[in-house]
């Protein structure tokens, strides 16, 4: 089973859960979903045996999502990432993973996937963060520390750049939306 | 018609009249180069700024914010995948593509050059329409919508074409995410979960804002990348401005065929740029197999914008015609309007036409002028692909969150936002088509309404599908639309160079 089956199988999951859900739905209520949802899951389901047997793996890698990944097309693309095998994120591991991406590769692939692996979960922790941020203190308060944090951790800008880009982004975003565009954020919970 | 119209031309460009289209020019600019506010957010701010104004000074205004936004928000499609609009969509397709290609320069001329152009051709048709507006309306019913959107689905095959069955089932699911919500037939919640945000349904812009903007954050932070254009691209900013701008004249069949599509698909109601930016880049790719489309076709973005812009005047003909909206933007503008006891309509079109010119005009000085300004600034806002990828990331995303909390002032909209971020990284990382997905999204509520409606009147026998011309049609475009794919592949087996 390859990685990228795990989110096929979530779409399939979706799907079922949905057709499930319609049972509590009237007749009418349940007809254009049902129309939709059947088809959905049994071709779903077609896609995750072509995944787990490794057929969909191929097409995966050769598939353009119209919204082409970052490096294809680009000069200094590796072949891999030209002949669009990482279809947008380059080699994205773990639950992300693409399909063509289960090929046995050498260890510093490996050491690779784990990095960008640990990379997606870091980013996750960062969004999360905020969102909780925004909940707890207020958009302003939080996206000062967020950015502030991010810049001067993640990003290693030294302490004046992290100020001043800080700054400038939040003043930029009070003056044109509370000041100007007269907008009210949602307040905090805490303050 | 013409007095009234030369007429309109003179109060427009008189002094100090025509500050206001500059005005509602610049304001409309600004606001669609922030991902996820537009210039409908800017119009809907805007009604209560204007209540003391002249009527006439509200058209001046208004005109030009509806069509001050799209080319704006083609330059943040261009240059971070991040569509400053809904209906700049797809020029993320290979607008972003080419930015990353080094032809970010190319990219924003072309969409200057075919925003203007585009929406020349909308509002010169828009004139000539002008006659003809109430039988056009008249022939359109919910039979023919309802073929129209099972048209704009039809070309995710033509989009996703390598991979149909997850182009398929990424449309399926897009569909069953644009069910939930109250059923406003039978008044039941489906696919809430008890959950009384989702009550109301998914809500667009943010949907759109994770499955466009924050999933190419994530994508930019795992990439590691130093700078927007990868780290061997560093201060090589290609293409040109006088090639973006000769595209549309080097393509003049993509440019002309893209505008008549935007204009058409603009004049039905409820369908939006949206649909009429995919649709008609759609038929650009299905058109030009040999492109390179998705990987930085001119093409693409050429066709894109020409639509969108071009959708513009195709909005304004059922609102001035019956004060029907053809596009949330002029909704908003129907409301403003209405607050100044103007009410378009068979008053407006045969006692005011002059008024009505009024609007026309100031969209076309919006559109020319956001292209000419966007095109000054264009080598500037070209830089932005080489800024340190790393520190964007975070300014961006405090953006987009900023942008999914200001459409309507909900948390859970942010939520949402982080949700279909996750889901939209992950489809691109496991080649699903995200295209597919959106396309659907947005027809959900067009589809399944007018599919009730042609079946409620097929059962009580007040449909006859074969002596309605527009209907018959749109489904012989879509046998063309099907089936062209099928033959092309059939004779190029039959010739010995196909798979």
């Amino acid at each position: 089973v390859n990685a990228g089956s795990w989110f096929t199988a979530l779409l399939l999951v979706a799907a079922l859960v949905f057709i499930a859900d319609s049972a509590t739905l009237s007749p009418l209520g349940r007809l254009a979903p049902l129309c939709v949802l059947v088809p959905t899951a049994a071709m779903t389901l077609v896609q995750l045996v072509k995944d787990i047997r490794g057929r969909g793996t191929a097409e995966g890698a050769r598939q353009t999502d119209g919204a082409p990944g970052p490096h294809e097309g680009r000069a200094d693309a590796s072949p891999a990432e030209a002949a669009g095998q990482t279809e947008g994120a380059p080699g994205a591991g773990g639950p992300f993973r693409s399909g063509a991406e289960a090929a046995p590769r050498g260890e510093a692939d490996k050491a690779r996937e784990v990095e960008r692996h640990r990379r997606q979960l870091r980013f996750t922790f960062w969004i999360a963060g905020l969102a909780v941020a925004i909940y707890l203190l207020g958009f302003l308060l939080a996206t000062t520390a967020f950015l502030l944090l991010y810049l001067r951790t993640e990003a290693g800008a030294g302490w004046r750049t992290s100020l001043l880009l800080t700054a400038a982004t939040v003043s930029a975003i009070h003056l044109a939306f509370t000041v100007l565009a007269d907008l009210r954020f949602p307040e905090g919970a805490l303050f | 018609m013409l007095q009234a119209a030369w007429e309109a031309l003179q109060i427009v460009l008189s002094w100090p009249n025509v500050l206001y289209p500059i005005g509602g020019t610049l304001l409309s600019m600004a606001f669609a180069f922030v991902p996820g506010l537009s210039g409908v957010t800017l119009m809907a701010l805007a009604i209560p700024w204007t209540f003391q104004w002249d009527p006439l000074h509200v058209m001046l205004f208004f005109g030009a914010l509806v069509g001050g936004a799209t080319f704006m928000g083609s330059v943040t499609a261009i240059l971070f995948n991040i569509p400053g609009t809904a209906p700049n969509a797809a020029t993320t397709l290979d607008g972003y593509p080419m930015a990353l290609n080094g032809e970010a320069r190319t990219a924003i001329a072309c969409s200057a050059a075919a925003s203007a152009l585009g929406s020349t051709v909308g509002i010169v048709l828009l004139i000539a329409l002008v006659p003809l507006l109430r039988p056009l309306i008249l022939a359109v019913g919910p039979l023919e919508l309802l073929l129209l959107a099972t048209w704009g689905l039809a070309t995710i095959a033509i989009v996703s074409r390598r991979s149909v069955l997850k182009g398929l089932i990424a449309a399926g699911m897009g569909l069953a995410i644009g069910f939930v919500g109250v059923d406003p037939r039978t008044a039941e919640d489906r696919y809430t979960f008890g959950i009384e945000f989702l009550r109301d349904g998914v809500p667009l812009v943010p949907a759109f804002l994770g499955l466009f903007a924050l999933a190419e954050m994530i994508d930019l932070f795992v990439s590691g990348r130093r700078t927007i254009a990868g780290d061997g691209v560093d201060g090589r900013l290609g293409g040109s401005v006088k090639e973006g701008l000769l595209a549309v004249f080097r393509y003049p069949g993509v440019f002309l065929r893209s505008s008549l599509l935007g204009m058409s698909i603009g004049t039905i109601p409820g369908i939006g740029g949206t649909v009429a930016g995919f649709v008609a880049y759609g038929d650009a790719a299905r058109r030009h197999p040999e492109g390179r489309f998705g990987s930085g076709d001119v093409r693409g973005v050429l066709a894109s914008e020409a639509a969108n812009d071009a959708k513009d005047g195709g909005a304004l003909v059922p609102m001035l015609a019956f004060g029907v909206p053809g596009s949330e933007g002029t909704a908003l503008l129907l409301t403003a309007l209405a607050l100044h006891g103007i009410t378009p309509g068979r008053e407006l079109i045969e006692n005011q036409l002059s008024l009505a010119f009024v609007l026309i005009w100031s969209l076309f000085l919006a559109n020319w002028l956001t292209s000419i300004i966007g095109l000054l600034v264009s080598p500037q806002l070209a830089r932005f692909t080489v800024v340190p990828a790393q520190k964007l990331v975070p300014v961006i995303t405090v953006i987009l969150v900023l942008a999914a909390i200001a459409y309507r002032g909900s948390f859970e909209d942010l939520v949402v936002t982080v949700a279909f971020g996750v889901v939209g990284y992950a489809m691109k990382a496991n080649g699903w088509p995200r295209v597919s997905f959106v396309i659907a999204l947005v027809l959900a509520t067009l589809f399944e309404t007018n599919l009730y409606l042609t079946a409620r009147l097929l059962e009580l026998g007040r449909l006859e599908p074969l002596q309605r011309p527009v209907a018959l049609g749109l489904f012989a475009l879509m046998v063309f639309t099907f089936g062209m794919p099928w033959v092309r592949s059939l004779s190029a087996r039959v010739r010995g160079v196909g798979p």
